[in-house]
């Protein structure tokens, strides 16, 4: 699944927790107008690998390596916080052609 | 939301559908310079933004973020960047000449961001606000804010910015210590260089000093700044520093005109057209009795010189 963002957004995190990063929590608005969101630490780790990386797939696996976690049991929740953000118009997400059936054939 | 911007959090849903929480008024802050920056592109107005949390935080320890955003525009851009705002959801609260007497300012109100001020020109550097602009804009930087990148000027145009602020609104001590006493000898020649040039020396002084020196053209015009003076002799100050029959006249209809938003805020509701006539008369009335009782302590000194 490809992600991109929805609109022009602002974000900006607050951390104060104890060990640093522990109680983060990312505001995130659309621009020029919108409402803010407030994501939790894990829902704005998704939010900022999703921006940066394009992809649910390398999302779900960079969080999987990063966290010594199961790509199978993180994939579920990935999955729902992308469809809260989708849903605030945060996200765009597409669904990558390449995902659905077999792969083109390659030009020799 | 409260329209005065002070100690508002908005709620704000959370994306993965747990209950809302509250956004710190510094981040809305933060959002609403975002937010008005993105309208300054679209509509290709030019935008400073200045105070708050766009100064740069390495020259202004000991400083809060500030609860609103503030940008300075530049005067031929203020039409566009006003309506790029109402298409934006920012409700005009107060209009430039409905605020103070020196219409430096418009504020708005944005439901999930709170509070906005639009300069076009700013007290200290009013004597020519285009020039003003253009020699800031010149030494503008991008800074970002809420990941966001926004224009400020430089150092030495945000040193002096925030001199000026401190000059007509005491008590802002951090920013004299920051922005002049704690700089290096060049650096503050640089400002007052830049104060120079723009025609902003006296302000600069009244920062520096804290006080207000007699004897200048625009003594009067600063202490009425500082709220030091009555209201006839703040228009007396703003007559004598207006130039031109254009201005002039412009200036005497400003000096009756009801501020709906003082108004209402008096009121505690939205002034009804009836109110406001009211308030017109209240104010037109007040102005003659002040300008009567101006004549009949002059005229007995006119006499007795003639």
């Amino acid at each position: 699944m490809r992600i991109g963002p929805a609109a022009e957004l602002a974000l900006h995190a607050v951390d104060g927790g104890e060990p640093p990063g522990a109680d983060r929590v990312l505001y995130v608005t659309t621009l020029p107008t919108g409402h803010p969101v407030v994501l939790n630490a894990m829902a704005a780790e998704i939010l900022e690998r999703a921006l940066e990386l394009e992809s649910r797939e390398a999302v779900v696996a960079t969080l999987a390596e990063d966290f010594d976690a199961d790509p199978d049991l993180i994939g579920p929740d990935v999955d729902r916080v992308l469809e809260g953000l989708a849903a605030q118009g945060i996200l765009r997400l597409e669904e990558d052609p390449a995902d659905d059936g077999p792969p083109s054939p390659t030009p020799a | 939301m409260s329209p005065s911007g002070a100690e508002e959090e908005a709620a704000a849903p959370a994306a993965d559908g747990r209950e809302s929480a509250a956004v710190p008024v510094s981040v809305l802050a933060r959002f609403a310079h975002a937010s008005v920056q993105a309208v300054a592109d679209r509509v290709g107005a030019d935008v400073l933004h200045i105070k708050g949390p766009s100064v740069d935080p390495a020259l202004n320890p000991g400083r809060g973020e500030g609860s609103d955003a503030d940008v300075l525009v530049r005067p031929a851009h203020v039409r566009r960047l006003v309506e790029g705002l109402a298409d934006h959801d920012w409700v005009m609260w107060c209009d430039f000449d409905e605020g103070s007497a020196f219409e430096h300012a418009a504020s708005f109100h944005h439901l999930s961001f709170g509070m906005l001020d639009v300069h076009q020109n700013f007290p200290g550097l009013h004597r020519d606000p285009e020039a003003s602009f253009e020699q800031l804009w010149q030494g503008r930087v991008s800074r970002d804010i809420a990941r966001r990148p926004c224009w400020a000027p430089g150092p030495v145009g945000e040193h002096l910015i925030l001199l000026l602020h401190a000059a007509r609104s005491p008590g802002k001590g951090t920013d004299v210590q920051n922005h002049w006493h704690r700089l290096p000898d060049p650096e503050r020649e640089r400002v007052q260089a830049l104060a120079d040039g723009l025609g902003a020396g006296l302000g600069l002084e009244i920062a520096i000093s804290g006080r207000v020196p007699e004897g200048h053209a625009e003594t009067d015009l600063w202490r009425a700044m500082l709220g030091q003076s009555d209201q006839l002799t703040t228009w007396r100050a703003r007559w004598a520093t207006t130039h031109g029959l254009v201005a002039r006249g412009r200036l005497l209809r400003r000096a009756v005109r009801v501020n709906r938003f003082v108004l209402g805020e008096r009121l505690g509701h939205v002034p009804s057209r009836a109110e406001v006539r009211r308030e017109w008369w209240r104010r037109t009335g007040a102005g003659l009795r002040a300008v009567t009782v101006l004549v009949r302590r002059v005229a007995p000194t006119t006499r007795r010189r003639s």
